[in-house]
């Protein structure tokens, strides 16, 4: 992300407008977007579109556990 | 990132220099000074090679491998060459660290002149209170942070840094390289990935959940999955055809420049007409000198000329002859008379003149005088209504002078008209030959091939556009069909959450992008513009202005606006001082947007530019940040002669001097000897208004330096 500061930046505008789920979940979709975008830096498709699922994993499961009340 | 040092060994002729540079935001410039041989492009490329090893050096011109060591090492034994370099980097959390790269490699000059050299080796150090942490993958990080790609933007010269706007490369390349800089820096380029990705990830995840919802929806799945299939196929389609119709239209204005320029020599069938023209007028201007020839000719043979060369004599003999008329003289009637009387025998008086009279004998001798003098009068007398015949003719003594200025007249407008017409015929036909006559035909053969193609192209783009835009109409149908099938059979919830979340990923991502690709680039635009604007000391309102603004086309392609709705060519129609302003602007303006932290190194960039335009110049690209720009670095390697005019901003606006000079300059530049047996580059701490033993110059007295006693150098 070190050459990349503006995708923060506008990430956090433009997450405004997508559906608060559960308390923090804009908050987490901008840090996963960071991680996603950190993961671009791996030249090998299918390693980086295996830890991005792992990221949206990760976030899909807050999100579950918000709305479940539970782990 | 910003540098903080760097120390290099054994690279070229820097044999042991240690460089500081200035990491301070409120003075963000770091002066490196030197003479043309001093070690400036040395130093570059040894920061180069520090970062990116040998991809970070110029390709060399031939097959022979880049020497990194000094053709004075000895052959046969092996140098260790080395570069430090000691960095700042603030990650994302605003938290700032200092890392240490070091890259080594061992070099063997031989004596045939090759340099084998061993593998790289490259460390990178967090440097730490308790001690040096050793970082993995030191290359990747060096990668992440500062990208080779892009080390045209951090790291150039004078001469390259024109190369995002100007000559030595197509236009194709420029924009390439105005375009990835943009999506690089931006971070669109990653963005872009980062959807293909999430929308992969998001598709599984889709899958999934039809999957668990029964035949129907696996069906509709499996419906919706062709769809898909078929958008990506039409969209690679369009895609293909889209970069073929971006060729053709780039070949098309790129033929269209090029026979713009062949035409602005003139158009060749333009010029062709115009020089029969210009031939039959000069054939035209050629009658009419002969017919003015002719009319001088014929006023020569007639008698106008000979009353304007004798026509004053002629009226004075006429005079003399009248005047002897008027006494009688002529025309000689007494002859008759006095013969009359003389037979008659009686004088007019009534004398006798009979024979043997005196008086007979008087008017004998007077009839003997006037017959010897007959003739003459005879002829006086003839000459007498001659000349009453030519004034009866009506000749004018001013009509020869009239036909003369009359014919004169003609000639030398016939002849003005022709030199006059031979100087346009000589320069149609010298624009005619500097056309390349096969060559616009071709390009006109060319054009006129293409513009059918393009038209013909932009039909099929929108006859592919047309087929996804209703492909993904029926597979909006069939996901809306899906959807509600999903929710009605209550399918596995915490799945459709993942979905959804995977989805809310995707569409932050989109719009990220979007607004990167839009709002952003414009700002760059935008702020390029005022840099440039600035630093040429341009009002785009002003009347006799020459620079109306600056843009960043929809082609990436930067255009420089001027009078008339009109776009300067950035090749042939802006200066060097100019090209080098919008490089500049074009850097900083991206960097300023982009809010990158990184440094930007550039090596004798003053060359070409002076007064007003320097002095601006300098002042942008040097002052400390103010409010929303983000912290940068900038270092500039100058010559003395750089320095001129711009010395007190660079005193204001530096946190670092260092002076490098090479001792092989002495003692033809340099004053003092440093001894040593091989030429060496050494740096000292003198500003840019100090020399001492190492640096002084025999020049030195010129730029007013003042003389350091003590002397500390690397």
């Amino acid at each position: 992300m070190a050459v990349t500061p503006r995708i923060h930046d506008v990430a956090e505008q433009e997450a405004l407008a997508i559906e608060e789920r559960y308390p923090g979940y804009r908050a987490a979709l901008i840090k996963a977007l960071d991680e996603v975008v950190g993961h671009q830096s791996q030249s090998h498709t299918g390693k980086r579109r295996e830890d991005i699922t792992k990221v949206v994993d990760v976030l899909g499961r807050s999100a579950v556990v918000a709305r479940t009340g539970g782990s | 990132m910003l540098i903080r040092s760097a120390h290099i060994r054994n690279f070229k002729l820097m044999r042991d220099v240690t460089i500081g540079f200035s990491a301070d935001p409120a003075r963000p410039l770091s002066v490196i000074r030197g003479e043309n041989g001093s070690g400036k492009t040395t130093l570059l490329y040894a920061m180069l090679w520090g970062l990116y090893g040998m991809d970070g050096l110029p390709r060399p011109t031939n097959d022979k491998d880049l020497r990194l060591t000094s053709t004075y090492c000895p052959t046969g034994t092996p140098v260790l060459v080395e570069v430090e370099i000691i960095f700042d980097h603030t990650d994302d959390m605003g938290l700032t660290s200092q890392y240490r790269l070091r890259r080594m490699v061992f070099e063997t000059p031989l004596p045939d002149g090759r340099c084998p050299r061993g593998q790289d080796d490259v460390k990178l150090f967090l440097l730490a209170p308790e001690g040096d942490k050793p970082m993995v993958s030191a290359a990747a990080w060096v990668e992440h942070l500062i990208p080779h790609r892009l080390s045209d933007l951090f790291f150039t010269n004078g001469d390259d840094i024109q190369k995002f706007i100007s000559g030595r490369v197509h236009s194709h390349e420029r924009q390439d390289k105005v375009h990835q800089a943009i999506r690089e820096l931006l971070g669109i380029e990653q963005l872009t990935a980062a959807v293909g990705d999430l929308k992969y990830v998001f598709g599984n995840l889709k899958r999934r959940v039809s999957a668990e919802s029964g035949y129907d929806a696996q069906e509709l799945e499996d419906i919706c999955g062709d769809l898909r299939r078929q958008i990506a196929e039409q969209e690679n389609i369009r895609s293909v055809a889209e970069t073929r119709q971006k060729g053709m239209e780039t070949q098309q204005h790129e033929w269209e420049r090029e026979l713009h320029q062949l035409r602005g020599i003139g158009d060749l069938d333009e010029l062709n007409a115009r020089i029969t023209t210009l031939k039959s007028r000069m054939s035209e201007c050629r009658d009419r000198e002969q017919a003015a020839f002719g009319a001088m000719r014929t006023a020569f043979r007639g008698q106008p000329l000979s009353w304007a060369l004798a026509g004053a004599q002629l009226d004075q003999g006429r005079g003399k002859l009248e005047e002897l008329a008027h006494r009688g003289v002529i025309p000689n009637n007494s002859l008759q008379v006095l013969e009359d009387r003389l037979e008659e025998g009686e004088c007019i008086c009534g004398s006798d003149l009979h024979p043997g009279t005196d008086l007979r004998q008087h008017v004998e001798r007077l009839l003997a005088e006037q017959r010897e003098n007959s003739p003459v009068a005879q002829r006086l007398t003839e000459l007498r209504y001659d000349a009453r015949g030519l004034i009866a003719a009506g000749a004018d003594a001013g009509e020869f002078a009239a036909i003369r200025d009359a014919a004169l007249a003609a000639y030398t407008a016939a002849r003005d008209e022709q030199i006059s017409i031979g100087v346009e015929l000589k320069q149609a036909e010298a624009a005619r030959g500097r056309i390349d006559d096969s060559r616009v035909r071709t390009l006109t053969e060319e054009l006129a091939a293409v513009g059918p193609k393009i038209t013909d192209g932009i039909h099929e783009l929108g006859r592919i556009t047309e087929r996804i835009e209703k492909l993904g109409r029926e597979l909006e149908e069939n996901e809306k069909k899906l959807d509600q099938l999903v929710k009605k059979r209550q399918a596995n919830r915490d799945l459709i959450t993942r979905r959804d979340v995977a989805d809310d990923l995707r569409v932050l991502a989109e719009k990220v992008q979007g607004r990167l690709e839009g709002e952003y680039v414009a700002r760059v635009s935008a702020r390029l513009q005022e840099i440039f604007l600035s630093i040429v000391g341009a009002d785009p309102d002003a009347r006799l202005g020459v620079f109306r603004g600056v843009s960043i086309t929809e082609n990436f392609d930067i255009v420089v606006a001027s009078q008339n709705d009109t776009s300067l060519d950035t090749d042939y129609e802006l200066n060097g001082a100019s090209q080098r302003a919008l490089t500049l602007a074009f850097i900083w303006s991206l960097m300023e947007v982009a809010a990158i932290t990184a440094p930007r190194l550039i090596d004798t960039p003053l060359g070409m530019v002076s007064g007003g335009v320097k002095q601006r110049m300098v002042s942008t690209i040097t002052h400390p940040p103010t409010g929303d720009e983000p912290p940068y670095q900038v270092i500039l390697l100058l010559t003395r002669s750089e320095i001129m005019e711009v010395g007190d901003l660079l005193a204001r606006h530096a946190g670092a001097f260092v002076t490098i000079s090479c001792s092989k300059d002495y003692p033809a530049d340099l004053v003092y000897d440093w001894a040593g047996d091989e030429p060496v580059i050494r740096a000292c701490p003198c500003t840019h208004e100090q020399s001492c033993q190492i640096c002084a110059r025999h020049l030195d007295n010129a730029h007013g330096l003042a003389f350091r006693d003590s002397v500390t150098a690397t």
